[in-house]
């Protein structure tokens, strides 16, 4: 009886084939996924660095006894500062648009804490079913 | 015999490209410390930002966090801040502490590698 091996030179590079497509297309996911984390590491970061300017400023007004209500510029950060009964909420305008609302001891004049409101929170970019 | 042949010649020719992809999603697949040091300088960073008297003293970095005196400091190959056990990056082999002009730069090393980023503005 005779058997036919045609096809096992193909068949074997075709295991072959589906093996690196495999190791390929994980691979491909995992770096996605590291420079997605990338990408939302400095966009963090970015926040903080103009955060850091902000409250800078704050605090030092604050030491000063000379915060007012208004808009402001620090460090090419725009932000309208406006007094609370727990604190103070800054609105920053530009580079990157967000709220901070600031734990403020006016009499004593010290800074605690503060709460950082993102517009482009990636809880608010899931995109939701319908 | 002819069949067994032929299989154990396919098994050992699929042996080296099953051991090199095992390799590689190893490699991929390992706990990734770099991506996790720089989350865990992001938080560490938004700490700073509300820190007050900031203050490198030897190889600790000391501060007033929310009215506590608090240190940033190596123990056992791990920098914790104290008091209590917050890790910001484990398993290093050593870590200092720096300023230049206004910044604070914290230096750490692994596994042979030395990498320094800045984690605070004092103006």
């Amino acid at each position: 009886m005779l058997r036919s091996r045609r096809g096992f030179v193909s068949l074997f590079f075709l295991t072959v084939l589906m093996l690196c497509s495999d190791v390929a297309g994980i691979l491909l996911v995992n770096i996605c996924r590291r420079a997605e984390a990338a990408e939302n590491i400095c966009r963090a970061n970015a926040y903080l660095v103009q955060e850091s300017a902000v409250i800078n400023a704050v605090q030092c007004s604050l030491k000063n006894d000379s915060l007012k209500e208004g808009s402001c510029e620090t460090a090419g950060t725009v932000y309208t500062l406006e007094l609370t009964g727990e604190g103070a909420q800054v609105q920053i305008l530009q580079p990157f648009p967000e709220t901070l609302i600031l734990d403020l001891d006016l009499e004593e004049g010290i800074f605690s804490d503060y709460e950082a409101i993102r517009f482009d929170d990636v809880s608010s970019r899931i995109p939701t079913t319908r | 015999m002819m069949q067994i042949l032929l299989g154990l010649a396919v098994i050992a020719m699929l042996m080296p490209v099953c051991t090199l992809s095992i390799a590689v999603l190893c490699r991929q697949t390992s706990f990734d410390h770099q991506i996790q040091d720089e989350i865990a300088l992001t938080q560490l960073r938004r700490m700073l930002i509300v820190a007050d008297s900031l203050e490198i003293s030897g190889a600790e970095l000391n501060m007033e966090y929310q009215g506590e005196i608090r240190c940033l400091q190596m123990v056992n190959s791990n920098l914790i801040m104290k008091p209590g056990t917050l890790i910001f990056l484990p398993q290093i082999e050593d870590c200092r502490f720096r300023k230049e002009g206004n910044v604070f730069l914290l230096s750490w090393q692994r596994s042979g590698v030395t990498q320094e980023r800045a984690i605070a503005y004092a103006p």
